[in-house]
């Protein structure tokens, strides 16, 4: 019963939630039944983030009890989760009140002061990969690795303004490859995909794959 | 040539980071011309007039900000100087904070918060959340992030469902996305009119919807923040940043050639040993 139960309550629920897709106009009560799960969702959603927090919480504390190599990383992200969370909900929670100022510019401090930077700066290093990559990697040793080669350069001068200004051709040959054989190859993986998670989809209802209960 | 291969990289970087900033210090002034996904979505996002209500869904992290957010930044003031309403929702958790400092900004630059700009905050879920919110926005949102009932704000009046706004943009660095939104909406309610705003990288994934239809147009990246200043008439950090991206980009491209040559000259000599 373990696990016919989540098996039938998964399958029922997939196949209300597809028959209100396909047959609304025809089954208008359905409506409200999937609205009701939808929202269902939506709550689960949020505590599986609780969830997720609090077992995250327990292997770090763990780490740091037993003093495993690099517990103070677990020790710096707890803190960091504590002071977050703590000055976030304040944040949410009472953003007029004045005892609470010091949190909410704490919170604030964190996501504009060190979040924003600290990521955009994860996001300016790829800059310095690509530049290592197309210096040592980016080489014709065939034929199919030089045609590659040849789209990349049109590709990257067409997509910046100094294309134009070198060649109109530049641009005129960046978009036919970006509208062309670029959208030809991603709608075949598009379309692939999605017969796959079709199939996937019918195995899941029909209780032949089951990853909502370990995947076995 | 064959020293090139030996080069030590920090001279690439120390190149790069100088050819990049030179711009940014003293402009260049490179013209710039829209392409035509960005003259779409422009067009999609001119559709709405004073009074409409425009979604903007803000789905993306702090990582890829800097090249997505300066799109939210062009659209946000092309709808306020339009008068169009403004409503931010996050599917991504982060994306609410964004949407709440847009919020006070314009606040502080005289709009009014609940008539002008509305944040409804972040919802969990992914795509189970955009179905359930595109079908009744108030069961997943029944109060905004500052706690006020969304019945009572002006900005949300006549919004039920996705069908009721004018434009929905999705702004998106990942899942969920463009993809997911048409998923979502666009296939069930197929008079929306989507734009799917996205990171560079997410530019060729997201082009075939454009074609499809699905997407009303499509920005793709800091440069279709920039096309969007231009279109808009409204130049702004976009705009001055695309100098520096092209100096960038021709670097990469002096790099890849001089790597290539560099290969060629040490095959040439490896042969002739042969």
């Amino acid at each position: 019963m373990r696990k016919e139960i989540p098996m039938a309550v998964a399958s029922i629920c997939g196949f209300l939630v597809l028959i209100n897709f396909f047959f609304e106009k025809a089954l208008p009560f359905t409506k409200g039944w999937v609205d009701t799960l939808q929202n269902w969702g939506v709550v689960v959603s949020a505590f599986a983030m609780g969830l997720a927090a609090v077992n995250l919480v327990f292997i770090h504390a763990r780490h740091i009890a037993r003093r495993s190599p690099g517990w103070y990383n677990s020790l710096a992200l707890l803190v960091a989760m504590v002071l977050s969370t703590v000055s976030g909900i304040v944040f949410y929670a009472a953003p007029k009140a004045a005892w609470a100022a010091g949190l909410r510019s704490l919170w604030t401090y964190l996501f504009n002061g060190l979040l924003k930077p600290l990521g955009a700066a994860m996001f300016s290093t790829l800059v310095f990969f690509i530049a290592s990559a197309a210096f040592r990697s980016f080489r014709a040793r065939s034929v199919e690795a030089a045609i590659l080669l040849g789209a990349g350069l049109i590709a990257l001068l067409g997509a910046a303004p100094i294309g134009e200004l070198i060649s109109e051709a530049f641009p005129r040959a960046s978009n036919w490859i970006m509208d062309v054989p670029n959208v030809a190859g991603n709608r075949a993986i598009i379309m692939g995909a999605a017969i796959g998670a079709v199939a996937l989809g019918f195995r899941i209802l029909l209780g032949i794959d089951r990853p909502y209960i370990g995947g076995e | 040539m064959e020293a090139l291969q030996r080069l030590d990289r920090r001279w690439l970087y120390a190149a790069l980071i100088l050819v990049i900033l030179l711009p940014l210090v003293k402009p260049l002034g490179i013209p710039l011309r829209p392409r035509s996904w960005t003259v779409q979505a422009f067009e999609a996002i001119e559709a709405a007039g004073p009074g409409d209500a425009v979604l903007l869904s803000l789905d993306y992290q702090v990582s890829g900000a800097p090249d997505i957010h300066p799109q939210t930044e062009a659209i946000i003031r092309r709808l306020m100087e339009k008068g169009c309403r403004v409503i931010l929702v996050a599917f991504v958790d982060q994306g609410a904070q964004f949407a709440i400092d847009l919020a006070r900004k314009w606040e502080a630059r005289g709009k009014k918060y609940g008539t002008d700009i509305v944040v409804l905050g972040f919802a969990p879920g992914v795509e189970a959340a955009i179905s359930a919110f595109a079908r009744d926005v108030a069961a997943v949102f029944p109060r905004d992030v500052r706690g006020n009932p969304i019945s009572e704000l002006p900005a949300m009046k006549g919004i039920k469902t996705a069908r009721d706004f004018k434009v929905i943009g999705d702004l998106a660095t990942g899942i969920p996305g463009p993809a997911e939104w048409i998923r979502q909406v666009k296939t069930a309610f197929p008079e929306v009119s989507l734009v799917g705003n996205v990171v560079t990288v997410m530019g060729p994934q997201t082009l075939p919807y454009v074609q499809s239809g699905q997407l009303a147009g499509c920005m793709i990246g800091l440069r279709g923040a920039a096309e969007y200043e231009v279109l808009a008439k409204q130049p702004g950090q976009a705009v001055a940043a695309m100098d520096a991206q092209s100096m960038g980009h021709l670097m990469i491209i002096l790099y890849i050639i001089l790597g290539n040559l560099a290969y060629l000259a040490t095959r040439r000599k490896k042969g002739s040993r042969a």
